[in-house]
């Protein structure tokens, strides 16, 4: 066991060399100026398993873990920070950082090129779209992709599937497996996946995702509707609010997440019909709008919309982005996961 | 009724003798349980002491207690009257009394609990207040001590206490064992501490089950990879174990920059496993060109390998070697992006390449072929590093091009196109700023030296200097001594300046000929058809020389162009005249020759010889054998009349000229290569537009219709089938109407071509005619003997008398072999019919089992030996290589099953034989030659 247990631990230490933003786990403070075992123990039932997560977070929200105390909390966190780069830096240093940043492909050439090289790292990606406009698809795509090797395009590293609407279908990915060359079997080993059954739930699995990032490499986290249980657990204008906290807090832990681990997190989201309209309606017949209002749309770094094309071709439209210019590309959603479309001139003769 | 559970509609009844089992009554009577549980214990413990006793169960099963009761006066007994106190030691949180609704603890403290007062001490050891105690303490159960809210954290060991360890910030240890509390309890405080204690069992610890396999490790799933795993060794670690058998390892830079370390650069094992020998050599040869690591300026170079050795696959190596590494450790890759320039027909051909060879996910390559294509995607964006493109779309995109971080490299596939300094493609090229320049072309000479100059200076500039100094100092003392009456000075001028001009280009040059090839292609025969022309077409061309403005016509090189495609067109078809006669308004001169000829001998459908020999060759080939066949014309107008006869014999056909699309060839030659010859017999294609490049594996046959007279354009069109991946062996057949123009150009591709690595007089324009050359040209040769069988002064007497044969061969064989060794150009420009022109005709066609090598190379050497100067005719002794046979000798009996032994080829001999069609005699004499024989 013990064995084992080294073996895993080198593992991981070889994994993370080459990976982005590796985390320190928080056991590094035990010792440290008074700090217990206990106290990192407590620290990291409430949910916070890396120096950074502690780093990171507002000294309020240690105050609330059970069993710490406001001295503690600011010993801990003045501990944390001397181990986290948290100052200015130079807009150079950050330039270099972004340009070897990795990103994830989605299996199609075109939509990679849209999103200057495919699912980024370390932020949230959101698709929203109509139903069968491929949203699963791009999260099963991507469940696989995730785990190439980084010259393929890949991660290398585990993914993390959150499923609220009980879509997820391994089959899917045993197709992606095949098209890449890769061992069937690792590949669905190497997807951990939960169904969340309500809103709350689907926040407490971050906290377990957090914990069992700690232990190994992943490289993306894949919310296959982060809403849809949020429309039903929250009624009317009445809880409006209570459901818009309870999300923004959802999507700061999935932030929190991506900064900590240097994964790519994808949500997807519903979309809702605009039946009054608005001033666009007269020129868009069928207007449809993510949901989820501001809060998502601030809390989510590059928002995706996809529509449906012909055939088995889909629409993806960049709405909105930091640095990729408003465009449009057309992907394909085939046997073998998402790809490219098939040049017309080739399907006749 | 609603409420029934469900029962299953059994049709058959139960067994009623069976005993009645009343657990398995009790299952039966409740509803079946939705989800299954992680265990059944706790479950079945409730159930026993929760649920009301069903019917069944209480009268058979054993009685138990319904309800699980405490018995108060056992722990009362238990507790000892209060003598000492309790005693105890616990790490505290503290704060001060508060409101607030969020509450938070302000700091940590020691409580220590002694005779029944407890005191507590912040974590620094300051006293903050004492409280009587009467009821002992557990983990989270609160007080309040000397004004402050305190609440237990956990207990600690006296010995820690009195050690001070808490004080001074060490680990200490919980103690694990719960404290014998009971006994100690008030009655009172039993019900509290009960609940404190079902609260602290109850929390869960984990909220949701996990499985096992969530915290398994990542594991690599990819199957195979070619990559080397990453150990943490200090030394430097290339990308592909360089010690596997077969690796093909880079030469080294000579040194690495400060602080740098350098790592073997190896081919990726996965395309390396597909490497031949010499293209291992080829990559290794255009890696040092690339990367500066040869002795010249320049980053350059020319891959000259004849068709189908894989030049493609050789520059997929090198990108792909240097798209992913650099010798330099832990620098980015030598290239990022990568230009690969060709003709149109090919854009498709080099995506299926890289496809067939990288798959479809390493790599990301661009494709070039209509408008919507953004070359933003590739410029700036990051998944495309290659971009195919045709040389003529090039021109309207470099601007493009130059933006974003721009091109490392580019390939200029066909490169023989750029060979004027003026050329736009070329210039587009050159405009890119890209030091990395690599021409890949079969047949990189085809005129002078002239060209070689600018593709040379096309990879790198200014290695030979400006183009009026080369021409100075190179190319007018070579082509000097070169000339028959050169002066004993010119000629050891010439030869210096040769050896200078080879010794300087070799450096990054690579031309190595099909030969190598031997070993893995099928053997190539090729059979060149003389065909006696038809009584029309011999009037029609008489009538053309006989015409009054043929004398005019003949001092004016524009119009002996045009006098040489009329009668060229004459020997493909007469009726081919007919049809430019009425749609182009030519001029006068062509007018008036046509209209001296009959119409009626224009419009004869059956009048053209070749297309007679080609009607029965192919119903034989389609009758007889499965196989396909290649039909190559110069001017699409023959190929619409070859057309109409496929049409008419009920021949499926695909075809390919200057006006397909770009995106339909690929899909054309596809469609070639995969159906079987019932479903597409025959392949029209262009030999201007389509000959280069195209893979058309799918036909083992090749029909020459006409002859160019740039050699190297019937080369490139003979090699559409011969060429790595062909299954079958090899024939062409090469179709000449006999004394005809037809025959006269194709020797002069022989006579070119016998001189062509002497680069003289390979002029192909009209201009260099003189009067009495054009006179000879135009001259019909109606002897009935092959005028090129007798300008050979065979002896042969079209018997395939080989061992005549041989003998003639040798000194003209040898003459071609003096020729070459003087070439300036590296590439030994080829003659038209094989590459092995080296080797001595054998006395006769044997199995290679009976070929003794060493005696083969033994007679080479003799040959060079007894060398002679070559006489005049040696010019198209590449023929002596050939067998000739007179088809009229076919029929005579003794040397009928010789011959055919010679033939070798069924559909040719029955084709000879085939007295019915009435064109016995016509094929006058053929030559056929088993090219790669000797190797089988």
């Amino acid at each position: 066991m013990s064995a084992e247990d080294e073996q895993s631990q080198s593992g991981y230490e070889e994994g993370s060399a080459g990976g982005p933003g590796a985390p320190t786990p928080l056991s590094a403070l035990e010792g440290v100026n008074g700090l217990t075992a206990r106290d990192i123990k407590l620290i990291i039932e409430g949910g916070y398993n890396t120096v950074e997560s502690v780093a990171y977070t507002p000294r309020k929200a240690l105050e609330q873990i059970k069993g710490i105390s406001e001295q503690k909390a600011s010993k801990i966190l003045a501990e944390a920070s001397k181990l986290v780069p948290m100052g200015f830096t130079t807009a150079t240093e950050m330039h270099q950082r972004r340009s070897e940043l990795i990103s994830i492909t989605t299996g199609s050439k075109q939509l990679d090129t849209l999103l200057a090289g495919g699912i980024e790292t370390g932020s949230i990606t959101e698709i929203f779209g109509e139903f069968r406009t491929g949203k699963s698809q791009i999260c099963h795509t991507l469940a696989v992709t995730c785990q190439l090797p980084f010259d393929m395009g890949g991660g290398e590293g585990k993914c993390l599937y959150i499923d609220t609407e009980g879509t997820f279908r391994p089959v899917r990915l045993l197709a992606v497996a095949n098209r890449y060359g890769l061992s069937g079997e690792e590949v669905l080993d190497n997807v951990a996946y939960a169904r969340a059954y309500n809103s709350d739930h689907q926040l407490q699995l971050l906290n377990q995702a957090a914990q069992m990032m700690t232990e190994t490499r992943f490289s993306l986290l894949i919310v296959d509707s982060a809403t849809s249980l949020y429309r039903t657990d929250f009624m009317g204008r009445g809880e409006l609010s209570a459901r818009q906290v309870h999300l923004a807090k959802f999507l700061r832990t999935l932030q929190r997440l991506a900064d900590e681990f240097g994964i790519a997190v994808v949500i997807t989201n519903q979309v809702v019909a605009q039946v009054d309209g608005g001033p666009s309606a007269m020129f868009n017949p069928d207007p449809k709008k993510p949901i989820g209002g501001n809060i998502i749309a601030h809390a989510s770094t590059t928002r995706l919309s996809l529509k449906k094309g012909r055939g088995e071709t889909r629409i993806c439209k960049i709405y909105d982005s930091p640095c990729l210019p408003e465009s449009d590309c057309l992907f394909a959603i085939n046997e073998d996961g998402i790809g490219d479309p098939n040049p017309k001139d080739l399907e006749k003769d | 009724m609603t409420y029934k559970p469900f029962k299953p509609p059994l049709l058959v009844r139960r067994p009623s003798q069976a005993p009645v089992n009343p657990s398995s009554i009790r299952e039966a009577g409740e509803p079946p349980t939705k989800r299954r549980r992680v265990s059944n214990h706790d479950e079945e413990a409730h159930e026993l002491s929760d649920s009301p006793p069903r019917s069944l169960q209480a009268v058979k099963a054993p009685r138990k207690p319904l309800l699980l009761v405490r018995n108060p006066a056992a722990a009362e007994a238990a507790v000892k009257p209060a003598g000492d106190g309790i005693e105890g030691y616990y790490t505290v949180l503290w704060r001060k009394f508060t409101v607030k609704k969020h509450k938070t603890w302000d700091g940590d403290g020691i409580l220590a609990v002694r005779n029944g007062v407890a005191h507590l001490q912040d974590i620094s050891g300051k006293d903050l207040g004492k409280t009587a105690l009467k009821t002992p303490l557990l983990p989270g159960s609160e007080l309040s001590v000397g004004g402050k809210e305190v609440e237990v954290d956990s207990i600690i060991s006296k010995e820690d206490f009195l050690a001070g360890r808490p004080f001074l910030g060490a680990a200490s240890n919980p103690v694990v064992q719960e404290p014998n509390i009971t006994e100690k309890l008030g009655f009172k405080a039993h019900a509290k501490q009960a609940k404190l204690e079902a609260k602290q069992v109850e929390k869960p610890k984990v909220v949701v089950p996990t499985s096992k396999a969530t915290k398994t490790l990542f594991k690599n799933p990819v199957i195979s990879s070619t990559l080397m795993s990453k150990a943490n060794s200090p030394l430097p670690q290339p990308r592909h174990d360089p010690d596997q058998p077969g690796a093909l390892v880079m030469k080294r830079p000579r040194q690495a920059p400060k602080g740098k370390q350098i790592v073997d650069v190896v081919v990726d094992p996965f395309l390396c496993k597909h490497l031949r020998e010499h293209q291992k050599q080829g990559v290794r040869f255009l890696y040092e060109c690339v990367m500066g690591m040869r002795q010249y300026e320049g980053e350059g170079a020319i891959l000259a390998d004849e068709m189908g050795l894989g030049k493609t696959l050789q520059t997929i190596a090198l990108l792909w070697t240097l798209l992913k590494q650099n010798p330099i450790y832990e620098d980015p890759p030598v290239i990022k992006k990568a230009l690969i320039v060709c003709p149109a027909t090919l854009v498709n051909n080099w995506r299926k390449e890289f496809r067939k060879w990288l798959g479809n996910e390493r790599i990301g390559v661009l494709v070039v072929d209509d408008k919507k294509t953004r070359l933003t995607d590739f410029t700036k964006g990051k998944s495309y590093s290659v971009m195919i493109i045709g040389y003529e779309k090039l021109r309207t995109v470099q601007d493009e091009l130059k933006k974003g971080s721009g091109i490392d490299i580019v390939i200029a596939d066909e490169g023989h196109r750029l060979k004027t300094a003026q050329n736009k493609s070329a210039l587009a090229i050159k405009s890119l700023n890209t030091e990395r320049r690599i021409i890949l072309s079969g047949t990189p000479i085809q005129n002078d030296l002239s060209e070689f100059y600018v593709m040379v200076d096309f990879v790198n500039p200014g290695l030979l200097g400006k183009l009026t100094t080369f021409k100075r100092e190179f190319e007018n003392p070579i082509l000097r001594s070169r000339q028959p009456g050169a002066s004993a000075k010119d000629l050891e001028k010439g030869e210096a300046r040769a050896q200078e001009l080879a010794d300087r280009t070799g450096q990054f040059i690579l031309r190595r000929t099909a030969e190598i090839l031997a070993k893995y292609l099928p053997p190539k025969t090729e059979y060149v058809l003389f065909c006696r022309p038809t009584t029309a077409q011999a009037s029609v061309y008489r009538s053309v020389l006989s015409s009054p403005v043929f004398g005019a016509v003949l001092g004016n090189t524009e119009s002996a162009l045009q006098l040489i495609n009329i009668l060229k067109k004459g020997c493909n078809s007469p009726s081919l005249l007919s049809k430019s006669a009425n749609e182009e308004s030519v001029n006068q001169m062509v007018a008036s020759i046509l209209s001296g000829i009959p119409s009626a001998l224009l419009n004869s459908p059956g009048a053209s010889a070749k297309l007679q020999v080609l009607d029965s060759f192919l119903h034989q080939l389609r009758t007889t054998t499965s196989e396909k066949v290649v039909l190559v014309s110069n001017y699409t107008s023959t190929l619409d009349i070859l057309g109409q006869l496929l049409t008419s014999l009920e021949y499926t056909f695909l075809r390919l000229d200057g006006s397909t699309p770009a995106a339909k060839r690929q899909g054309l030659v596809d469609k070639f290569n995969r159906t079987s010859a019932s479903e597409c017999f025959a392949f029209l294609l262009s030999a201007k537009s389509g000959g280069a490049g195209l893979n058309l594996i799918g036909a083992s046959r090749l029909v020459l219709f006409d002859v160019d007279w740039n050699p190297s354009t019937d080369l490139q069109a003979m090699a559409r089938i011969h060429r790595d991946g062909q299954k079958m062996p090899c024939r062409i057949y090469r179709l000449l109407t006999m004394g005809a123009l037809d025959e006269k150009i194709y020797q002069r591709q022989l006579t070119k071509q016998g001189l062509a690595d002497s680069v003289v007089d390979n002029k192909a324009s009209a201009s260099s005619f003189t009067r009495e050359e054009l006179r000879d040209l135009f001259k019909l040769d109606e002897s009935g003997n092959c005028q090129t069988h007798e300008l050979l002064c065979c002896p042969c007497g079209g018997r395939g008398n080989t061992q005549a044969l041989e003998l003639q061969a040798i000194p003209g064989a040898d003459g071609d072999n003096e020729d070459s060794a003087k070439s300036v150009s590296p590439e030994e420009e080829d003659d038209g019919e094989d590459s092995d022109k080296d080797l001595p005709t054998l006395p006769a066609l044997i199995k290679a089992s009976e070929v003794d090598m060493e005696e083969q190379e033994r007679r080479i050497e003799e040959v060079k030996r007894s060398a002679k100067t070559s006489d005049g005719k040696s010019k198209i002794k590449a023929l002596m290589g050939y067998l000739h046979i007179d088809a009229a000798e076919m029929i005579k009996e003794e040397a009928q099953e010789e011959l055919e032994a010679l033939v070798d080829d069924d559909v040719l001999l029955s084709l000879l034989r085939e007295e019915g069609v009435g064109f016995h005699g016509r094929v006058a004499l053929f030559s056929g030659r088993c090219a790669l024989l000797p190797f089988i």
